[in-house]
């Protein structure tokens, strides 16, 4: 337990996708399927920085991990905006209750 | 397989239990699925898996492997690699037990944050969750020698797009938000087998902990000079392309949010 090595990360960044994942099938709140998504790029953002770590012949991880959080933040931006117009339209944020493209 | 690869993956079991609960309790389907889980959990948790792993087994007994460790020590043999990693690390500028310790709360933090933000009633509580594992995360940034990526996780990540969240949630006013579904979904007993799965995959992960290597640093690693030298000359081109990306955001959450979409002409036509 006490020597951490690459496993480590990995491991607690399967945990954390597998838990945005769930949580992304999982919840209806539109909200929180999107802080689900979050979680996921953070995991990802974790393996990549690790791996980094563990093969520091050259920045390409944390560079990588960088377009991931500007890619997150331009996701919750759009995200949260489309959530805010879906609200005025139909008064919700349930997944469930957008429905007009499911034919 | 060690004890505290067992304890984990009774708490991962349980964890999953908790999340296909259903809200009433006399819902026999509900019963149904706890009791599989039960089963499933003792099968993983009984099962002698680790037995039959070779990566555990490998340069060890295999009675020694079966046979249940006591006194919380692993059950498999320690590896020379982790001695000679003791030494190294020994002089280094981090101890290995402060990093390891370091770790684990990073590590409690993350879980517990994401737990907490995919299962909260609460939108606002599910973000809280969000920022615990966003800080937590900072925090193995740190430990993970990537000095700039921590400060600007902390800055966009937590100062940014959790705020954004929050400024959402209340503009639209959380009172007008139901709660979460009451309804059993396969698919949430889908995801907790899935869950269950990976905690079992992860068990040979788990007790082969501790093989790992420390290895040397550049100098520079990790620091504003090191990532920005990286960042603008091999990564130059993605770079400028996610300026490009940022700017499209910007306009489309601008158009998205205006008000004069399809709902503001409905919403004026409906008036007129």
């Amino acid at each position: 337990m006490l020597d951490v090595g690459l496993s480590h990360y990995l491991l607690l960044a399967a945990f954390v996708f597998t838990t945005g994942a769930v949580g992304f099938v999982w919840r209806r709140n539109a909200i929180i399927a999107l802080v689900s998504i979050e979680l996921m790029l953070n995991a990802s953002n974790i393996a990549l920085v690790a791996f980094n770590r563990y093969n520091p012949v050259d920045h390409a991880g944390q560079a990588f991990a960088l377009f991931v959080v500007a890619i997150a933040a331009a996701e919750a931006a759009v995200g949260l905006a489309i959530i805010v117009a879906v609200y005025r339209l139909r008064r919700s944020v349930r997944t469930d209750d957008v429905d007009a493209l499911k034919g | 397989m060690s004890v505290a690869t067992r304890f984990a993956c009774t708490g991962g079991l349980f964890g999953a239990s908790r999340l296909t609960a259903p809200r009433t309790p006399a819902d026999p389907r509900g019963k149904a699925a706890r009791v599989l889980l039960l089963v499933a959990s003792a099968v993983v948790v009984l099962a002698p898996a680790a037995a039959a792993q070779p990566g555990v087994a490998a340069g060890s007994d295999p009675a020694v492997v079966s046979a249940p460790a006591s006194g919380g020590e692993p059950a498999f043999a320690r590896p020379a690699l982790v001695t000679r990693h003791r030494e190294e690390s020994a002089g280094g500028r981090q101890s290995s037990r402060t990093h390891a310790v370091l770790f684990w709360f990073g590590f409690a933090g993350a879980v517990v944050g994401a737990g907490v933000a995919v299962a909260s009633r609460t939108p606002m509580r599910s973000v809280l969750g969000l920022l615990g594992v966003v800080l937590s995360t900072a925090g193995l940034y740190l430990l993970l020698r990537a000095e700039l990526l921590a400060a600007i996780q902390v800055i966009v990540y937590a100062g940014a797009v959790v705020v954004l969240f929050a400024f959402v949630i209340m503009f639209l006013q959380q009172g007008a938000l139901p709660p979460p579904g009451e309804r059993w979904l396969p698919v949430r007993f889908l995801a907790a087998v899935a869950l269950a799965w990976l905690f079992y995959l992860a068990a040979p992960e788990l007790a082969e902990m501790g093989r790992g290597t420390r290895t040397p640093l550049p100098a520079g690693f990790g620091t504003t000079a090191g990532l920005g030298d990286a960042l603008f000359t091999t990564y130059l081109v993605p770079f400028e392309a996610l300026s490009m990306l940022l700017l499209a955001a910007i306009v489309g959450a601008v158009a998205v949010t205006r008000g004069d979409g399809a709902a503001g002409r409905r919403g004026r036509r409906a008036g007129s």
